[in-house]
C-alpha cells in the first residue's frame, strides 16, 4: 500500500498519465484509491485526435489497470524518503 | 544460548515497532476510496471508454467499489477518425463490469456535441463494419509485434481484448 500513500501526497499536483495504448493525458490529480485508479480534473489532452470527445470532459476517472506510467513533477517527490519507506515496507513484509 | 534468544526477541521487537510505524502511515479503511472518486459523477452525463474500444454515452446511475457501472439511456458511438465519420446507436441500459472500463468522464453538457461538427454522421452498421476491419488489422499487427518481441526475448503486453 506504499504507493497508494505516496500518490495521496501528490493530490492537487499536475500529472501526466500514460495508458497502455500509448496515449497521454495531463491533468490535476484529484483523487487516487487502493487500486491506483486515478481521477483527474481540468484535463488537457494532446490526444483529442484519437478521442475527440475528451474535449468536453471535465473530470476523468482512469482505471488503474489500464495505466502504464504516471509522469510526476520532480519537485513533488522526495526520493530519499520514498526509498526509505520502500525499504521499511519490504522489511515488514518479510 | 540465552544471548541468541534475547537477540531474536530484540529483532522481533524492532520489526514490531516498524510494523506499527508503517501501519500508522495508512488509512484504516480502503473499501470506499474508489466509491468516493465516482460518487461525484452520479446521475450525470458521462462517457465510458471500454477496453474493446467502444464509446458509451449515458447517465451514470449506479456503481460499486470495482467501478462496475450502470449507465442509463446509453448511446454507443463509433468514431472513424481518418474518415472523419461517426455512427451511433441507442442501446438503452448498460451494466458494465469494472474490469472492462478504461476510463470514464463527466461531460460538459454545453460542449459535449462540439466535436461532432467536424464529423459526418453515417449509418451505425456501416461505421461498425469499418471499425471491425480496422480492429482486425490492429490485431494482426499486434500479433506480429508480439512474435517479434518474443523472438528477441521480450514480452509484449498486447492483448486482442484491448482495442481502445
Amino acid at each position: 500500500m506504499l504507493f497508494f500513500s505516496f500518490f495521496k501526497t501528490l493530490v492537487d499536483q499536475q500529472i501526466t498519465v500514460e495508458l497502455k495504448n500509448d496515449i497521454e493525458i495531463t491533468g490535476t490529480l484529484r483523487s487516487v484509491d487502493q487500486y491506483l485508479n486515478i481521477k483527474l480534473e481540468n484535463i488537457t489532452n494532446k490526444e483529442s485526435i484519437r478521442y475527440p470527445h475528451l474535449n468536453a470532459v471535465k473530470t476523468l476517472f482512469i482505471r488503474g489497470s489500464t495505466i502504464r506510467y504516471v509522469h510526476l513533477p520532480k519537485s513533488a517527490i522526495d526520493v530519499n524518503l520514498l526509498q526509505d519507506a520502500a525499504r521499511k515496507e519490504a522489511m515488514v513484509s518479510k | 544460548m540465552s544471548g541468541n534468544f534475547s537477540s531474536i526477541a530484540a529483532s522481533n521487537a524492532a520489526v514490531n515497532e516498524l510494523t506499527s510505524e508503517v501501519d500508522s502511515l495508512y488509512l484504516e479503511q480502503y473499501a470506499f476510496t474508489t466509491s468516493a472518486a465516482i460518487v461525484g459523477s452520479l446521475n450525470k452525463s458521462v462517457f465510458v471508454l471500454l477496453r474493446d474500444g467502444r464509446n458509451l454515452f449515458g447517465i451514470l446511475r449506479t456503481f460499486d467499489q470495482y467501478a462496475n457501472l450502470v449507465i442509463q439511456d446509453t448511446t454507443e458511438r463509433v468514431y472513424l477518425l481518418e474518415e472523419k465519420q461517426y455512427g451511433e446507436i441507442f442501446q438503452d441500459n448498460f451494466l458494465i463490469r469494472g474490469e472492462n472500463v478504461v476510463m470514464f468522464g463527466e461531460l460538459d453538457l454545453d460542449a459535449e456535441d462540439d466535436h461532432l461538427k467536424e464529423f459526418t454522421k453515417i449509418d451505425y452498421k456501416e461505421a461498425n463494419a469499418k471499425l471491425n476491419k480496422k480492429n482486425e488489422e490492429k490485431i494482426k499487427k499486434g500479433r506480429e509485434h508480439t512474435k517479434t518481441y518474443l523472438q528477441q526475448g521480450f514480452t509484449s503486453d498486447f492483448s486482442k481484448a484491448d482495442l481502445y
